[in-house]
């Protein structure tokens, strides 16, 4: 019996003790907040700002007191808090003192929420020289990210862009088929396609081959978008026609590409399983003699040491891969094309009544835009350990990681990207370091600055309730009408319907703020 | 006093599993307020004003509401018709097994695909589905058929869904029926091979009145998630030609809610299922025990 209690209160014991645990956690974070934010220590530069950084947000995970974290600390005089931002993060009330987000979209959306702080367009002129002589170029950038008359975040820009689209396609299939000219136009560009689903390009004997195939399953558009391109839209995108802005889900050229793809479907040009096919899956096709030519990042196909070309060599030592320009049909070339917009930069709420911080921020911000040892440091790791340039010896241009730190994971595990802020970069430290010949490559093969969204991808007040519906929508449609399932004649239907589920209200909404912000 | 130290051990175990559903189930229901607020971070869930239940009329008056209702509710009706028998089924089969190294092999391998992920699961299922290189359209080659692009035609998909589920937890699932199957009291068995009842006959009269109970508890828990499908199972087969037939309100829910803040419209939409879980449940129990007179059922 005695026995028995003893276990029982033990038992109970070792539950109040988690317990106290747990409350003590809680309260304890509690208090070491406003110790910090306050900044009592009299000593000016003894006590280090703390500083909640929410990590580059394509980096998987935390990883705490990294080198450059404590490098960063050093140099700043800060102390860094790590964190990984989600939506759930958020939702809780965590909201870091810096971050970044991918588009005007975000930006909206968290400023909708109130965890961001506002950020004063002199305070940048005058705490980021350097970054604001470039971005002042693109300043309609800033209206991106404009609400109710105040700025939300600090937009970044990128000219010369690695990932706009070309064509990649089979040199060995194309001269198989005695195509000896790359094609250009669309009329080239069908005959090509046509030939590797009908001539038997691997010479297996076999009909199971394809010309292209697409990526309906897409967030944000179609897939296909050389071939939109070559008509003169892109679905989704906002675009200007004589002062007025219209989407490209619901114009007349969309409706011809569409008959120009369904026609292609009925042919057997374009593999069915278009549906279902990712920007993944159809590198794999491509490698496996299944089509000819997919549409691919410049970065990523034009030049000899680029990932997919490299990828092809190693799967696939017999095929001949060449890079070329989006195929010009009646409207011209082109491409789903993101525009000058990079990510932005965002500064959480609870810093505007934190000065100090604040000021800490801008430096830290300078130095990431304009200090090239900061930069490199933050974005490249230690020059000779982890990086060097690509030519031994040089100066300048490309750069290359050094063996064992090759895959961006183990760049991760040393905090390098981490903490780097991307584009914020000034045009003359991107000058030093670019590839030279990537850059002859994207000036060679993009179709930009043909079109971006007129809007740039800002958010209009009612995208929430309507647009990825509207995307949905169209994509369904789409998919049906180029597989053929429904007639063509059914886009009218669907024009009809976009309008009615809110497509009209959006489109009254993207015409006045092109009036009210973007027109020149 | 007396009694609670007379009961001091089970008062002990009572505790862990109270802490449990008071921090995890029961705590958390204070967060379902936000379904008749207007949930901003910053005004905390406290803060945030009350929009009584214009949610819930904003929910109701979509249109799309209702196709994503009826997609959910006929999913969910053919799980429950093909998919909940299956492992019953599985199970009273193997029972029946002599070799219990072959009842052990099979067992084994057909719990495998419990724990594959549905993201592998639906790559897989999309692969072997491939008009052009999948190994069903191959087989239909054989018989001269034509083969068909069954992930994209929207008349497929659910039949695609319920067969998927079957096939990853067909195994899993028959584990429970298993032990059920295993607690019959073998001299029933006995007297009744001595009556000279055949295999068929006993499992019709003994095997499946046995498991019975079970059966009924397992149909009414699956009650309960009537208006829930497998999220993860969806999204990753879901394509936008199946978007029609295929969208479900859980998938709606994260295109519009997760991805774009909008947490208490999500949270009614959230709300709104489980009511309707709820009173399924309530039903179905019931039901169950008017049929079983009292015998069966959850309480």
């Amino acid at each position: 019996m005695n026995k028995r209690i003893k276990f029982v209160s033990a038992v109970f014991l070792a539950v109040s003790i988690a317990a106290s645990l747990l409350t003590g956690c809680n309260s304890g974070a509690d208090t070491a907040s406003p110790g910090t934010s306050t900044g009592e220590s009299p000593a000016a530069k003894s006590k280090p700002v703390e500083i909640t950084w929410g990590i580059h947000f394509q980096a998987a995970g935390v990883v705490n007191d990294s080198e450059i974290q404590k490098w960063l600390e050093q140099k700043f005089n800060v102390k860094i808090k790590p964190v990984k931002v989600t939506d759930a993060s958020i939702a809780s009330g965590e909201v870091p003192d810096i971050f970044m987000l991918g588009d005007p979209a975000n930006v909206a959306a968290y400023q909708n929420q109130g965890v961001l702080m506002s950020i004063d367009p002199n305070m940048l002129k005058e705490k980021m020289p350097e970054y604001y002589t470039d971005i002042e170029k693109k300043s309609e950038l800033f209206q991106t990210v404009t609400i109710d008359n105040k700025l939300w975040a600090i937009p970044m820009f990128i000219d010369l862009k690695p990932y706009d689209l070309g064509m990649l396609w089979r040199k060995d299939w194309l001269d198989k088929v005695g195509i000896g000219k790359v094609p250009e136009t669309l009329d080239e560009f069908e005959k090509a396609v046509y030939a590797f689903a009908q001539k038997d390009p691997d010479g297996n004997g076999v009909k199971d081959t394809y010309g292209l195939t697409g990526t309906a399953t897409s967030t944000w558009s179609s897939g296909f978008y050389s071939i939109f391109g070559a008509f003169g839209v892109e679905p989704t995108m906002w675009m200007e026609r004589n002062g007025q802005i219209v989407n490209g889900s619901i114009m007349p050229e969309t409706k011809e590409a569409l008959a120009k793809l369904r026609q292609w479907y009925a042919d057997g040009v374009i593999d069915p399983e278009f549906i279902t096919d990712t920007q993944d899956s159809y590198r794999k096709k491509l490698y496996n003699n299944r089509i000819g030519v997919i549409e691919e990042q410049i970065s990523k196909g034009a030049l000899p040491e680029s990932s997919t070309v490299k990828e092809m060599q190693a799967l696939n030592p017999d095929a001949k891969l060449v890079f070329a320009k989006n195929p010009k049909g009646p409207g011209g070339d082109g491409s789903w094309d993101w525009g000058v917009k990079s990510n932005f930069i965002v500064i959480g709420s609870k810093v505007q009544d934190q000065p100090e911080k604040l000021e800490k921020l801008f430096e830290i911000l300078r130095a990431e835009s304009s200090d090239e040892e900061t930069i490199n440091m933050t974005s490249l790791g230690v020059k000779g350990t982890h990086w060097d340039f690509a030519e031994s010896g040089a100066a300048s241009g490309a750069t290359k990681f050094i063996p064992g730190f090759e895959k961006q994971e183990q760049r991760d595990q040393l905090g390098i990207r981490l903490f780097s802020l991307g584009n914020i970069t000034t045009q003359a430290y991107r000058d030093k370091y670019s590839n030279p010949a990537l850059n002859e490559a994207i000036k060679a093969t993009s179709s930009a600055p043909r079109w971006t969204d007129a809007l740039l991808f800002s958010s209009l007040p009612s995208d929430g309730k309507y647009k990825k519906d509207l995307t949905s929508l169209m994509q369904k449609y789409f998919a049906q009408i180029i597989s053929g399932e429904i007639p063509l004649s059914d886009f009218d239907t669907f024009v009809a319907e976009w309008k009615a589920k809110g497509g009209d209200e959006l489109t009254k909404e993207a015409n006045d703020m092109y009036q009210n912000q973007f027109k020149k | 006093m007396k009694t609670i130290k007379k009961h001091g051990e089970l008062l002990t175990l009572f505790l862990f599993s109270f802490a449990f559903f008071f921090i995890f189930k029961y705590g958390p229901l204070y967060g379902v307020i936000i379904a008749f607020k207007d949930f901003r971070v910053v005004d905390g869930i406290w803060g945030s004003p009350w929009v009584g239940f214009q949610h819930f009329q904003e929910l109701f008056q979509n249109n799309e509401f209702y196709r994503l209702l009826k997609n959910t509710l006929l999913l969910n009706l053919y799980q429950l018709i093909f998919a909940f028998p299956a492992p019953i089924i599985l199970a009273l089969l193997l029972n029946e097994v002599r070799s219990r190294h072959f009842q052990r092999f099979i067992q084994t391998t057909m719990y495998l695909p419990h724990f594959v992920s549905w993201v592998i699961m639906s790559g897989l299922i999309i692969y072997f589905l491939s008009p052009t290189s999948g190994i069903v359209g191959e087989i239909m080659g054989w018989f001269g058929l034509e083969p068909v692009f069954f992930m994209g035609k929207k008349e497929y998909f659910r039949s695609i869904v319920v067969v998927s589920a079957i096939l990853k937890d067909l195994g899993w699932g028959s584990i429970i029926y298993f032990a059920a199957l295993s607690g019959i009291n073998p001299e029933l068995q006995e007297s009744a091979i001595i009556d000279g009842a055949n295999r068929w006959q006993r499992i019709i009269r003994i095997n499946i009145p046995s498991i019975m109970p079970t059966v009924a508890i397992m149909f009414i828990l699956s009650l309960g998630g009537f208006l829930s499908a497998n999220f993860e199972q969806i999204i990753n087969l879901l394509n936008p030609v199946t978007y029609e037939t295929g969208d479900v309100i859980d998938t709606y829910v994260y295109r519009v809610g997760l991805q774009q803040f909008q947490y208490s419209y999500t949270a009614a939409i959230g709300l709104f299922k489980s009511v309707v879980g709820l009173l399924l449940i309530l039903g179905a129990n019931l039901t169950v025990r008017k049929l079983s007179r009292g015998e069966s059922g959850l309480w």
